[in-house]
């Protein structure tokens, strides 16, 4: 049975086209109405990309990555936040506002560089 | 931007009001297939019911890119040049006369043309994009295209917007600056926000190599960035939340993947002229997959317990 959900808001580009049409199948994704090429592929998952669903950690950058858990990988990412002198936190730009309020709280917490994709 | 103040109006204003609507250094064709088609130039609105036919579109951009083939004007601007044409439009808006052939590779005809078309114009509006922002010059550019919408607001209505690329470039400058009183490059590390783009601005920072951790959310420095801003990246611990692989998280030491805002968990995002839209959540993010949310307040709580 296809489900379709509608008035999507697209969250590809800055245009945040809010007329977007979705077909959902069995909790999958299997079309779009509507958005475009670029937003479609955003909603579709293609580009026979690779998702990680389990974080990964190493200590060194020419090792291998090892599956962790959550708990760990949090942990280990706000020592390093902490013990670092001068942390940068970059990026920003496709989370949702509600996220983006609470890194840049922890920003204020450690005396970090806080900066978005408008930089560039 | 700070400098000189920011003259905007939301999409709806474009859609219903602009007839003339100039795209400087970006391709919506492309980048923003749907911008052109829902707002800018084949919308119908209110006062322009017959859509493309009523507007006149100018486009600036030192390529013929399939935008300008469309355009009803294209200043084909020499790269780099940006702030030399908008100063000669400035200076011919002003009553001055241009004594030369060609200022930036744009013929001085086609600049008299363009500002004569602006000046004609009931409600006019610029949209920007990188290619301005990427220009030598870069916000200064903008201050002086500012400037110029605010010498073309004493013949008639005239605005500008930034086109932006990801879907909450915006929403980040609005919470930032709510929180700060800076949209963004700001630095915490004398405990007080203090901000100033080319010291406390990403790409200066790592082409110096001041910052010794990055943190990289949902987004991929490793295959834009400057080559020798990347060299440092790959120096220095880094962190990515992030959903996917990119160049980015083979650089990087922590990968905590997040589900996609917008799809798989709901969520505010400020469109392009500072509208705020709620994102819906279409689907369940794969079992187990925490959302951006939860995982930077779990790193909150723990970073409490350890300073």
């Amino acid at each position: 049975m296809v489900e379709i959900v509608k008035n999507v808001v697209c969250p590809f580009c800055g245009c945040l086209c809010d007329d977007i049409e979705i077909m959902v199948e069995d909790g999958h994704i299997v079309g779009t109405r509507n958005a475009c090429r670029i937003g479609h592929a955003k909603f579709m998952h293609f580009e026979g990309s690779v998702r990680y669903t389990e974080p990964l950690i190493r200590e060194n950058k020419k090792d291998d990555f090892k599956k962790t858990d959550y708990d760990t990988a949090i942990e280990e990412s706000a020592r390093l936040l902490v013990e670092s002198k001068l942390p940068l936190l970059y990026g920003f730009s496709s989370i949702g506002c509600e996220a983006q309020r609470e890194a840049i709280l922890i920003g204020e917490k450690i005396g970090a560089i806080v900066d978005n994709t408008a930089t560039v | 931007m700070q400098d000189v103040g920011y003259p905007v109006c939301t999409l709806g204003e474009v859609k219903n009001r602009a007839d003339l609507v100039i795209f400087w250094g970006c391709n919506p064709m492309h980048a923003h297939p749907r911008h052109m088609g829902r707002y800018s130039v084949f919308a119908r609105g209110f006062f322009r019911e017959r859509g493309r036919r009523d507007r006149t579109v100018v486009v600036v951009d030192p390529r013929k890119t399939d935008t300008a083939k469309l355009a009803d004007l294209h200043l084909q601007v020499e790269p780099n040049k940006d702030y030399e044409l908008i100063s000669a439009m400035r200076a011919v808006l002003r009553g001055h006369e241009l004594n030369v052939d060609r200022v930036a590779g744009v013929p001085v005809d086609i600049i008299y043309e363009a500002v004569e078309a602006c000046k004609k114009a009931q409600f006019g509006q610029l949209f920007f994009g990188m290619g301005v922002t990427m220009s030598r010059g870069k916000h200064r550019i903008i201050d002086n295209a500012i400037c110029l919408i605010i010498d073309l607001n004493a013949y008639t209505k005239f605005g500008l917007m930034p086109m932006r690329g990801h879907y909450n470039v915006n929403g980040f400058n609005q919470v930032l600056s709510w929180l700060t009183g800076y949209p963004y490059a700001v630095d915490f590390s004398r405990g007080y926000p203090r901000y100033n783009p080319g010291e406390t601005s990403t790409i200066d920072l790592l082409v110096r190599g001041e910052v010794d951790v990055m943190m990289n959310i949902a987004s991929d420095p490793g295959a834009h960035f400057p080559q020798r801003a990347v060299e440092h990246i790959a120096k220095i611990p880094v962190i990515c939340v992030e959903p996917h692989q990119t160049p980015t998280t083979e650089l990087s030491n922590i990968i905590i993947p997040t589900a996609f805002t917008g799809v798989e968990v709901g969520g505010i995002a400020y469109r392009m002229d500072g509208v705020p839209l709620e994102l819906k959540k279409v689907v369940d993010p794969p079992e187990g997959v925490l959302t951006d949310e939860e995982v930077f307040k779990i790193m909150s709580k723990k970073i409490d317990e350890m300073l």
